[in-house]
């Protein structure tokens, strides 16, 4: 069973996400701050991490900075789902390594889910 | 960028008039100001001229008058820039603002984007029962997302009408130590969330004459910074006492209080405090609107408000109403 993790500080959406990826076959792990989703990536090696960039303790740029240094997390693909849209944060994004940029409120759950079956090749 | 021209109308060729609609104090506006300058221009050089033809003897006398005409215009000069940057400011914090309540609207569509995904999976498999129950829940998350928009853009529309200068109060007579109560016990479950424990002293007090709805705001905006700003577990506690002819209420929290240098700006229309860590990011948390409503009620109901912080300490935020009879 593919692992995916979830960094996102809403529980209502880490809630809508964790049924939706569950159903599909995936075992989901949730962090509701930066800090706690890198410890959770280190310990769980996950296939995928979904990140959200404004998070307490660490923000997103920050854990993926943190996962992209670490050998072991540094070929985890990120999809970034956030509802920052400006430039300068989508490219500081996919410069630090992220795979790609989703902006939340225009990526309907199925629509998410399409992309990691994409990425995730199942 | 292209800017659309303005259209030409008859009151740009009336400074006074264009003043007034742009809201802006006279010696603050750039057209009558340059209108003011023109004046100035014209009269000088005519007086320069008078004197200087009487005097002819005594060259530093025009002289003088050169150089005091020169200071003057360097003062109108300057107020001209000052009243160019203020536009300028105003016109960064609103850029500003928009991209904030933007993103500040965004995140609650977002959950009822996901959540009503979900409740339509759940619809389609009808028949398995852990999932309809599990409906309940999304359900009330969409009630209490829906609430946190509503107060959201009320609170934007009250600072369009304190602009507009439209906002009007609708006085009546409540219970503030009630009101309180209430407010606080609603409080309690997202405070205790953050491990932050709610403690009131409310006496018996009079009734004051005030707009119940606003006041209602103010104390919930008091209580949700009081939360907010609390890193680690704490109490709020929250007083109510008559003295002399006004009813104080206060609010002191254990949180992170607010650095000195910030402190004047508190009441400022779209200041949000810093968290001492930058990576603690409250950007998006707060629109920087709260304080600046609700110094604009009290202080229209006839009270006044503040607070007294210190940084690592906490916060009490006061304000005080006159009971009326």
């Amino acid at each position: 069973m593919k692992k995916i993790l979830f960094i996102e500080d809403e529980s209502a959406l880490q809630r809508a996400a964790t049924q939706v990826l569950t159903e599909e076959g995936y075992r989901v792990y949730s962090a509701l701050d930066g800090e706690a989703g890198i410890n959770l990536a280190q310990k769980e090696i996950p296939d995928l991490i979904l990140l959200d960039l404004i998070l307490p303790k660490k923000d997103g740029f920050e854990v993926l900075e943190a996962l992209k240094v670490d050998q072991a997390t540094q070929k985890i693909p990120v999809i970034i789902l956030s509802n920052l849209e400006g430039s300068s944060d989508v490219e500081k994004a996919l410069g630090l390594g992220a795979t790609t940029y989703l902006v939340k409120t225009n990526y309907r759950l199925n629509e998410v889910v399409e992309k990691i079956k994409n990425l995730l090749g199942n | 960028m292209y800017t659309k021209p303005m259209p030409l109308s008859l009151s740009r060729l009336n400074p006074v008039a264009e003043c007034n609609k742009l809201r802006w104090g006279l010696w603050q506006c750039p057209p009558f100001l340059f209108l003011v300058m023109g004046l100035v221009t014209i009269i000088s050089m005519i007086a320069t001229y008078a004197l200087a033809s009487r005097f002819v003897q005594e060259p530093e006398i025009a002289a003088l008058i050169v150089i005091a005409v020169t200071v003057l215009f360097l003062i109108i000069g300057n107020l001209v820039i000052t009243g160019f940057n203020r536009v300028a400011e105003t016109n960064r914090m609103k850029s500003e603002f928009i991209s904030l309540v933007s993103h500040q609207l965004r995140s609650p569509l977002s959950i009822f984007r996901w959540t009503i995904d979900v409740l339509e999976r759940n619809a389609q498999k009808i028949s398995e029962e852990p999932l309809r129950s599990s409906n309940g829940s999304f359900i009330d998350t969409l009630r209490k997302t829906s609430d946190n928009m509503i107060v959201l853009v009320n609170s934007l529309l009250e600072v369009t009408r304190i602009e507009a200068r439209t906002f009007v109060l609708r006085e009546e007579l409540f219970d503030l130590g009630k009101m309180t109560r209430d407010i606080a016990e609603n409080y309690r479950k997202y405070a205790e969330a953050s491990k932050v424990a709610i403690r009131l002293e409310v006496p018996e007090l009079p009734q004051i004459k005030a707009d119940r709805e606003r006041i209602a705001i103010v104390i919930q905006n008091l209580i949700d910074n009081a939360v907010r700003y609390t890193e680690k577990a704490g109490t709020i506690t929250i007083g109510l006492e008559k003295e002399e002819k006004t009813i104080l209420w206060q609010i002191k929290d254990q949180g992170i209080g607010i650095p000195a240098a910030q402190q004047k700006f508190i009441f400022q229309k779209f200041f949000r405090a810093q968290r001492p860590n930058p990576h603690v990011t409250t950007q998006t948390h707060g629109t920087g609107i709260g304080l600046y409503i609700s110094k604009e009620i009290i202080e229209s109901s006839g009270g006044k408000i503040g607070f007294i912080s210190e940084e690592g300490k906490g916060t009490t935020f006061w304000f005080r109403l006159p009971i009326k009879a």
